[in-house]
């Protein structure tokens, strides 16, 4: 169970202030497939990087587990992020010159787990990757490099899946499988998620759907027994 | 151009500010390893070059330090035709002690009569008198005697002597100060009686230095006679091996700054790829580029140098200060280092100009 | 992690190149100095180390060795009386030049007594001169500086031709190898009284201490006189020329320094560019210490390989020096050593502005498109 509670964010444009993130409050839980739509320049890119633990609120808590991680120490907090948290970035962020099994099990390096190469390649599998395991990340498509990325963001059994953009660079026919990928796999691991998005696709698929404007959120919609 | 080459270093100050620095202590080590090597070089040739005898008589042991030649010898090469002048100069390796501190010399006794005694530095007098008590001493005995001043006394080979004067930059053996002290005082106070280290010999005008060095070989049996640039050249010839040491040191530091502007502006070339290809690409010339790259460089080594310079003047001023070292620098160190920041410059652009004119201006361009 | 390093040495493979090469000077110069320095000492004094005696006594008013002679005919008998001592003798030590075929050098004369220790000197051939002939034995380092000469050749020394009939092993003061005469022909040779001298060596009996009898003797003598034990006179020695250590500690103070510099402008310029990478690896949840790491392996990659080279290079030309000057060159394992604490030292020093700078980077890097 994850939370965000009276989220507030400033940033200093030039001399000109302005809220990003205006008391934002948030609750989510396993299994939703919760996005948020919003035009741009609306702050949700900031939200998911507040909640990601990227970005500093200026004010309010976030509630992993009932714990408030908000005023932690930046190796507490990365800790988490590798624990934790699982990112899908909109730019993929592998590292190109890593194979992709090697960008998969950079992320269980990072948090410190071992042995964790069959599930690895279990995910790979999972994706449709299990024949690219030894190619070089440079060597794959959009959608396959996004893929990758999902499988680095689930390695470590995360509590939490944030996308940012997820379909933003990649043609329809790739945006629409990881699209189905990313609702089936939440789904299936019974994951906490929060996905950022102008793709209407993805709105419509959303269990819970939030809209942000101006710095304020609003759900729009909720589906049943969400 | 400039502004190109200069925006470039703009945007790495910090890289920037340390290559500069790192070239510059090579300009530094360059610049101060050949000021010792000068100031070593003076110490065993400085006070024969600023005698003005054109010859030297000495014992058979070339002049070694505790070898004599009798002194009345002064007065037979006097009577030889040609020679205008001759007098006596005895050296002897002794203690001075002063308010309990000891510390080792070289006293030179001079003759009272004769014009073979060094500058005084500032104020200061030499004794025209035999048996003056008087003495004159290098500056670098403050070192061991700070506040040592005209007046004081000091006691040397059993006596006490008036320091009267104080002369600079007279070492012998890279490292012990020389007195100046009468011919007679010494002689007497080492047990030295009858005896001369060297007899300095001033030729005629109308005849000329290897006429009268032949002749006084012929007069004169059991010494060894020099003319002042043989003497100096045998002197020199005693320490070549240090400086053969010095020089390896400098070449190995000159290869590293090369090496290091080499770092610098390859990776430069590297990063601007992209300006590279688009240079390229409006018509730049290879020897447009090549010129960049090493205006880049000079960038670096001309303010490293300026960096060295300074560091090195600021070091020879302190270093003697501190220990009784010669350190000798002059404009030619300098304007060789200047030379050498520039060869570097360019030689280390060599890495940075090859790999920039592989730059594929249409693959430069396309790169994200 | 290895991958990580390893694909990044590979891309910049040049720059890691270059920079090695510069680490690989450095090491090399230090070795050479470490090197001359350890051996400078041993081949300019090592009369000094091969001569058995334990406590030599000078006048004090003339620097031990050079030039100085003295007369005082009752100073042996003085010293015998010295409790522990078992025997002395007088010896002279001046500095000299020979010639030979026109080749002029300097040379250390030692006049050594007749019957005394130093007739017992390690010879690499031939034998010490004997009492009453024109006869010299000469340290095997003049042969370098005079090449052709062997025993039964004869030098030429202050007018007087002198014939070499043994070489010895290990006997050079102040660069300058030592030629022993029979300590009357060196005074002949010399122009020196029957009575003068420099030096009285003394031998303590079995058992007896070397610095008590140094210290009776010298209050025996009174302060005319500087009695001291052979490791005072080598002390004293080294201190005369601890101003060379100095310059060469300066020098290798010097390119330690520029060695920190190139590290330090590789690496900061490889995090500046990998400044999105580390962004990326934060954002996956990586600490500080874990992209440190990264960034003090390359600095590692960098020390290492510099370290080894420099040592191959270092080491050949210290022994190469022999070839062409007058000097015994020894390495030992405690040079290699601190060579490397320097390198590794040269490596963290040089990283630590490229670890602040990756510490600064801040993932939401990550988020943020180019």
């Amino acid at each position: 169970m994850v939370e965000m509670r009276g989220i507030s964010k400033k940033f200093d444009w030039g001399g000109q202030e302005s809220k990003v993130v205006d008391d934002v409050s948030l609750s989510l839980n396993p299994g939703d497939f919760n996005v948020v739509v919003g035009p741009s320049g609306s702050g949700k890119t900031t939200l998911l990087s507040i909640m990601g633990l990227l970005l500093k609120p200026d004010s309010g808590e976030i509630l992993f587990d009932e714990n408030n991680v908000v005023g932690l120490g930046q190796n507490d907090l990365a800790r988490i992020r590798s624990g934790k948290i699982g990112f899908v970035f909109q730019e993929f962020n592998l590292l190109e010159y890593l194979t992709t099994l090697e960008n998969v099990l950079l992320a269980a390096n990072i948090a410190g787990e071992k042995g964790k190469k069959e599930t690895a390649v279990k995910l790979l599998n999972e994706v449709g990757l299990g024949h690219r395991i030894n190619n070089l990340a440079n060597q794959l498509s959009g959608g396959e490099k996004q893929r990758v990325a999902i499988c680095r963001a689930l390695i470590n059994d995360p509590s939490l899946l944030l996308a940012d953009e997820p379909t933003g660079n990649l043609d329809s026919k790739n945006g629409h499988e990881i699209i189905t990928l990313l609702k089936n796999l939440v789904g299936d691991k019974n994951i906490t998620s929060l996905l950022v998005t102008h793709d209407q696709r993805l709105a419509d698929v959303a269990d819970v759907l939030y809209e942000m404007n101006d710095g304020r959120l609003a759900a729009i919609r909720r589906k049943k027994g969400a | 151009m400039l502004t190109v080459a200069f925006n470039s270093i703009k945007k790495r100050k910090l890289r920037y500010g340390l290559t500069v620095v790192g070239v510059g202590l090579m300009v530094f080590l360059f610049i101060i390893l050949n000021s010792v090597i000068d100031g070593m070089m003076l110490t065993y040739v400085g006070h024969i070059e600023q005698t003005s005898a054109d010859i030297w008589v000495m014992s058979e042991a070339d002049g070694t330090v505790g070898s004599f030649i009798n002194r009345d010898i002064a007065f037979d090469i006097e009577d030889l035709e040609g020679v205008d002048d001759a007098e006596n100069v005895l050296e002897v390796p002794a203690y001075l002690k002063k308010n309990g501190v000891e510390t080792r010399v070289i006293i030179c006794g001079y003759d009272v009569e004769g014009i073979a005694k060094p500058k005084l530095y500032g104020k200061g007098a030499y004794s025209h008198w035999y048996y003056a008590n008087s003495a004159v001493i290098d500056r670098s005995l403050l070192l061991s005697y700070p506040g040592l001043e005209r007046g004081d006394i000091i006691k040397l080979v059993g006596q006490e002597f008036e320091v009267t004067g104080f002369v600079e930059g007279h070492q012998m053996f890279a490292a012990y100060p020389v007195v100046y002290v009468p011919f007679d005082l010494v002689s007497y106070g080492a047990k030295l009686g009858g005896k001369t280290s060297y007899v300095l010999v001033n030729v005629d005008a109308g005849h000329t230095v290897p006429d009268v060095s032949a002749k006084i070989r012929r007069e004169i049996p059991g010494v060894s006679v020099f003319s002042r640039q043989e003497f100096m050249d045998r002197s020199l010839a005693d320490m070549m091996f240090a400086m053969y040491i010095l020089y390896l040191l400098q070449a190995v530091t000159s290869v590293i700054g090369i090496l290091i502007i080499g770092v610098t502006v390859y990776t430069s070339v590297v990063e601007r790829t992209r300006d590279i290809g688009i240079i390229k690409a409006l018509g730049g010339t290879k020897g447009y580029i090549s010129r960049l790259i090493i205006l880049e460089s000079l960038f670096i080594s001309v303010p490293a140098f300026g960096v060295g310079a300074a560091l090195s003047l600021a070091s020879i001023t302190i270093i003697p200060l501190l220990i009784p070292i010669r350190i000798d620098s002059n404009a030619a160190i300098f304007g060789y280092a200047a030379a050498l920041s520039i060869i570097v410059a360019v030689g280390g652009s060599v890495f940075g100009i090859r790999k920039a004119q592989k730059v594929d201006p249409v693959i430069a361009i396309r790169a994200v | 992690m290895r991958a990580i390093l390893r694909a990044d040495i590979s891309r910049k493979k040049k720059r890691i190149g270059l920079s090695v090469v510069s680490i690989a000077l450095v090491i090399t110069l230090f070795l050479i100095i470490e090197a001359l320095s350890g051996s400078f000492f041993n081949s300019f004094f090592s009369h000094l180390y091969n001569t058995k005696a334990e406590v030599w006594v000078s006048p004090s008013m003339s620097f031990s060795g050079i030039g100085g002679t003295y007369t005082e005919k009752s100073l042996q008998d003085d010293v015998e009386s010295v409790d522990g001592v078992a025997s002395s003798e007088p010896v002279i030590t001046l500095p000299s030049r020979a010639r030979k075929d026109g080749i002029r050098t300097n040379v250390t004369i030692v006049g050594f007594a007749d019957g005394g220790e130093y007739e017992k000197t390690v010879m690499a051939s031939g034998r010490m001169p004997r009492r009453g002939n024109n006869e010299a034995a000469v340290d095997e380092s003049l042969v370098a500086r005079m090449p052709g000469l062997k025993t039964g050749n004869s030098v030429v020394v202050m007018g007087r031709s002198v014939k070499i009939v043994g070489v010895t092993r290990g006997h050079n003061l102040i660069a300058a190898p030592v030629m022993f005469l029979e300590i009357n022909k060196a005074r002949d040779i010399l122009d020196l009284k029957s009575t003068d001298l420099s030096y009285i060596l003394v031998q303590p009996k079995a058992g007896a201490s070397g610095a008590i009898i140094a210290r009776e003797t010298q209050k025996r003598l009174g302060r005319k006189y500087r009695v001291q034990t052979k490791d005072e006179v080598i002390a004293e020695w080294r201190r005369q020329m601890s101003y060379i250590t100095s310059v060469l500690n300066f020098v290798i103070g010097i390119s330690f320094l520029i060695g920190t510099m190139v590290i330090a402008v590789t690496i900061y310029t490889s995090v500046i560019e990998r400044v999105r990478e580390f962004g990326i690896l934060k954002a996956l949840g990586a600490t500080n210490w874990y992209v440190s790491r990264l960034v003090i392996l390359e600095g590692l990659a960098i020390a290492v390989p510099g370290l080894i080279i420099g040592c191959l290079i270092g080491a050949g030309v210290a022994l190469s020096i022999p070839l062409v000057m007058p000097m015994d060159i020894a390495m030992n394992a405690g040079m290699f050593l601190r060579a490397a604490l320097a390198s590794i030292g040269i490596s963290i020093l040089g990283s630590l502005i490229g670890l602040r700078r990756a510490a600064q980077v801040d993932p939401i890097i990550a988020i943020r498109t180019v």
